[in-house]
């Protein structure tokens, strides 16, 4: 007479993983009314395992992951050489912002001659630079903040730009604005994928990210002229 | 192989990468399903599926233009959710799944978030185990070769994983 089957010979039976049924288990199974009922309450089991919910991926999903995995696939050089492009069109960008900027600034026309041209730092450039992209991140950190309903998916261009200009903040030596965008990229990240609201508004709130970005922006705005009685050529006529 | 799998993967090795698009059309979201289901989480199922294109576009000339494209990619995807969920363990030391208590009928759970719970409650290699073995119908061989595991171990992760699964549902089952 055969024992009773063990749980795990159960289970072995239920996802056919015996490697050939033995008669005697056969008849066994067949004769012992314990023995079906517990397989049976197995597969009755396993069976609503089948009820397990996956969330459907957004409707453009294909199109998600292929902006993606393209991206990637190009080959690491021209990856490079595509992000170097930008950082020095950003940089240029920058530079001639800067001296456009510190000759629009004001200076007191009583004095003499006046304003010294100061050269913008990495993290005023990148500020200025990305200054976009502060502004509409701040606005949706602004709407989760408010609790205002967000459209499905918000942040998706967000976190492709976020990404990018945090590398080249990093390769530039914009040592703040690398690490306010770093900060912000997994939260823009979590509403993309539409993670909890409140929680992502308590991480807004308890990292002051609000604050933090007004802070940086307020960096790309005109420096104020140095007030020295040395002219410097080609600032003021 | 489908045949446009066959044309697609054709194109790419001759150097048309764009033709990847159509595998990725095809295949982006029944892979995003498996992953789902290893990882448990949207955000690192989109990372996963994002992942095994990448290995799978590097790894194309590897592929045996006699198999299934989308078994190859299968394969590829729970190894790239398993390499994910070790790295996580690693960092993680103390997963707060391993200490949820079982539900109970007066939990007021619904039976799917019964579900996801016990889910949880597996380690990465029981619910790559359990996963594809009840949803994909692979093989102890096939399991087990992903895993890294000899046949036995693999059996052995298979009854943990329905222990735990078991001993997570049954309350809501028997109360039903």
């Amino acid at each position: 007479m055969l024992n009773h089957f063990s749980d795990d010979d159960l289970i072995l039976l239920h996802y056919q993983l015996r490697e050939g049924e033995l008669p005697d288990e056969s008849r066994h199974l067949d004769g012992c009314n314990e023995c079906r009922a517990r397989l049976e309450a197995l597969r009755d089991l396993l069976g609503t395992v089948d009820d397990d919910a996956i969330p459907e991926p957004r409707a453009d999903y294909e199109e998600h992951v292929w902006r993606h995995v393209s991206w990637r696939m190009q080959p690491s050089r021209k990856r490079l050489w595509l992000m170097s492009a930008a950082a020095a069109a950003l940089l240029i960008i920058g530079f001639f912002a800067g001296r456009i900027t510190t000759a629009k600034a004001p200076f007191d026309a009583g004095k003499p001659a006046v304003a010294e041209r100061k050269e913008l730092t990495a993290d005023q450039r990148l500020a200025f630079a990305a200054d976009s992209h502060f502004d509409r991140s701040s606005r949706l950190l602004l709407e989760v903040a408010n609790g205002e309903p967000l459209d499905e998916h918000p942040a998706t261009e967000l976190v492709a730009t976020n990404r990018l200009y945090r590398v080249m903040a990093e390769r530039s030596g914009a040592t703040d604005v690398a690490r306010l965008l770093a900060e912000i990229e997994p939260i823009l990240v979590e509403l993309e994928h539409g993670g909890d609201p409140e929680a992502i508004r308590k991480r807004i709130e308890e990292q002051e990210l609000l604050f933090k970005l007004r802070v940086i922006r307020s960096r790309s705005e005109a420096p104020q002229p140095a007030r020295t009685g040395t002219s410097v050529k080609g600032i003021r006529s | 192989m489908e045949a446009t799998d066959f044309t697609a993967i054709a194109d790419v090795r001759a150097g048309r990468t764009e033709a990847f698009r159509a595998l990725v059309d095809r295949h982006s979201r029944p892979l995003f399903r498996l992953a789902y289901r290893l990882t448990r989480n949207e955000s690192d199922a989109d990372d996963v599926v994002q992942e095994t294109f990448m290995r799978a576009y590097r790894n194309l000339d590897s592929f045996d233009a006699r198999a299934s494209f989308g078994t190859w990619l299968h394969r590829i995807a729970t190894n790239a959710a398993l390499d994910l969920l070790r790295r996580r363990k690693r960092h993680d030391a103390d997963p707060i799944e391993d200490e949820l208590p079982a539900p109970h009928a007066s939990d007021n759970l619904t039976f799917r978030d019964a579900l996801d719970r016990g889910m949880r409650t597996l380690s990465g290699n029981e619910r790559t185990a359990f996963v594809l073995r009840h949803f994909e119908g692979r093989s102890i061989d096939e399991i087990s070769s992903i895993l890294g595991t000899q046949d036995n171990a693999t059996k052995h992760t298979i009854f943990r994983a329905v222990r735990k699964l078991r001993e997570a549902l049954s309350p809501l089952v028997n109360a039903c």
